[in-house]
């Protein structure tokens, strides 16, 4: 292990990332203004939920569907960013480069995934430290499997980007598809509004976003709920996150001339 | 094991219908700088692409310092550097001493910072973004980026195109450094010129297939290709007239004119005095002559 090498590749990549302005706004400007706008408007409403044991919570409405802005953050960087980057990387030859040096090629996604992972972690814990400061954010799960099912569902929404950035040759026609996916998903999970209040047929079609089982599965765990409850979320995303480690091998591609 | 550095025997790659390269042999020795030319789409990345690892052939073998590339890769690039066609394929926004830096820590004994952009010449760009960089910079930074491991191999395709002359003497003048210490180099260029001054083997390649493969000078001495004649057409004036004289040993035709080779100066006296021209256009052969004679086309840099 050349950790020198890595590192390098880590802080070369990470530069090249920050530096897109576009990528910049979305992935760390965004969501901050998001939370800050939605926040400012329903953050404070009073809520009301049931823990497992039956004890009856006030809080707030952010207080509840902060794991939305979670899951925003992960579908971004997953579904909009890492599928963009890579195609526009591979089509302006930049794989093809590293393809011609020593550089282990395995390192170059280890470091990428490594890369949007330190990213959803710095803008996880602003948006954390927003909501905390200015609409006193409460958390009622568990620290660890709250990590874990954060984890589960970076890696699950991760491995599914990058299958999306292996599909197509264009770095526009991956722009393009990796947008509309992430909206229609974002819009309709109950990440941007929340589902209850969504007419019934709408609340059940939008049960086959997996999005929604990445909102769902986020908001159980934080609101402390037991297993029985969001074990049908949990499940659709190991699904969603082992379909795409299998298919993504086969559709990822270094060189956009095959 | 063989002493080549690089050994291709038989190569063919296809794309669909089209023939990028077929039949391709070719063997470079330690300490030279061989040649690959041809007009674009000739097969010359093709070819390269295939000694580099980067395209499986359809058939034919390749062997980079004794061992295939593509199941040595990563082995073989710490002794290569390779400087890729195209300008572009570094990161804009990435800047020339990142670039540095990144090309450094793949290689366990690189070049110093400081000497890496000395051999580029752009010590007093670092902080510059590579988008920002002329053409003759960004390419300058890619070969001093090749060189950045101290490799034994250099792969370079097209160097030097669209550069000013004083870029590309800048280039060749780093290059033939780079032989004199030892180094081989395996240069594709769509630039006669250079292929003659530099390469000490050439491999002239067209529609994917090897037409001359030598030494540039030898390959026209054997022709006795020293000087030309341009001799215009004239009524009753053929080849079978011009191949007649005694210093005459190559024509060919194109468009209206006769172009006459020889081994000797006395070939322009013999012409005048057959066409009864006052006087004829001579130069020295070149190697684009020799594409010609091989091909039967004048050599056009733009097509194929």
């Amino acid at each position: 292990m050349n950790f020198k090498m890595m590192w390098t590749l880590f802080r070369t990549d990470l530069l090249i990332y920050v530096r897109e302005p576009a990528a910049a706004f979305f992935t760390f400007a965004f969501p901050i203004l998001l939370l800050s706008i939605l926040g400012e408007i329903f953050g404070r409403y009073p809520h009301q939920f049931r823990l497992p044991d039956g004890t009856s919570i006030d809080t707030t409405y952010i207080s509840v569907f902060f794991p939305g802005f979670v899951a925003f953050i992960i579908a971004n960087l997953a579904l909009q960013s890492a599928p963009i980057f890579l195609a526009s990387q591979r089509t302006t030859g930049w794989f093809r480069m590293l393809q011609l040096s020593p550089l282990r090629l395995s390192w170059v996604i280890t470091i990428r995934v490594v890369m949007y992972f330190a990213i959803f972690v710095f803008s996880y814990a602003l948006m954390y430290l927003l909501a905390r400061q200015v609409f006193g954010l409460q958390f009622f799960g568990l620290l660890l499997p709250f990590g874990l099912a954060m984890l589960l569902c970076f890696a699950s929404f991760g491995s599914m980007g990058f299958l999306l950035g292996g599909l197509f040759n264009s770095a526009s026609t991956t722009q393009a598809v990796a947008s509309i996916i992430f909206f229609l998903m974002y819009f309709t999970s109950g990440s941007a509004i929340p589902r209850d209040q969504f007419p019934d047929w709408l609340f059940r079609a939008t049960e086959l976003n997996p999005m929604t089982h990445v909102v769902d599965l986020l908001i159980a765990v934080w609101t402390g709920q037991t297993f029985d409850q969001l074990w049908v979320s949990a499940l659709v995303v190991i699904l969603m996150g082992v379909a795409g480690f299998v298919l993504t091998p086969l559709t990822f591609r270094w060189d956009a001339e095959g | 094991m063989s002493d080549l550095v690089i050994e291709v025997a038989n190569l063919a790659k296809h794309y669909g219908d089209i023939t990028a390269a077929t039949d391709v042999s070719l063997q470079v020795e330690p300490g030279t700088v061989f040649g690959l030319v041809g007009p674009n789409g000739a097969g010359k990345s093709t070819t390269i692409e295939c000694i580099q690892g980067l395209r499986v052939p359809d058939s034919g073998t390749v062997q980079v310092l004794g061992r295939p590339p593509r199941e040595h890769r990563r082995d073989l690039f710490r002794h290569i550097g390779v400087l890729p066609q195209h300008n572009e394929l570094l990161p804009a926004r990435l800047r020339v001493g990142e670039a540095v830096d990144l090309w450094r820590s793949f290689h366990d004994n690189p070049l110093s910072k400081d000497d890496t952009l000395a051999l580029c010449g752009l010590e007093d760009r670092r902080k510059t973004r590579t988008s920002r960089l002329s053409g003759g910079q960004r390419r300058r930074l890619m070969i001093a980026l090749a060189q950045v491991g101290r490799p034994r191999l250099l792969i370079l395709d097209e160097p030097s195109s669209g550069l000013d002359p004083v870029a590309r003497y800048n280039i060749w003048r780093n290059l033939n450094a780079f032989k004199d210490q030892g180094g081989t180099i395996l240069v594709s260029t769509h630039y006669m010129d250079e292929a003659e001054e530099h390469c000490d083997q050439l491999c002239l390649l067209d529609h994917g297939q090897v037409q001359v493969l030598g030494n540039p000078r030898r390959l026209m001495e054997e022709r006795r290709m020293r000087v030309l004649v341009k001799v215009p057409h004239a009524p009753g004036l053929d080849r079978d007239r011009l191949l007649a004289l005694d210093h005459v040993h190559q024509v060919e035709q194109v468009e209206n004119e006769w172009f006459v080779f020889g081994a000797s100066d006395r070939l322009y006296g013999e012409l005048k005095q057959l066409t009864n021209r006052e006087f004829l256009e001579m130069r020295p052969a070149r190697l684009e002559d020799l594409y010609l004679m091989t091909t039967g086309r004048a050599y056009r840099t733009g097509g194929t």
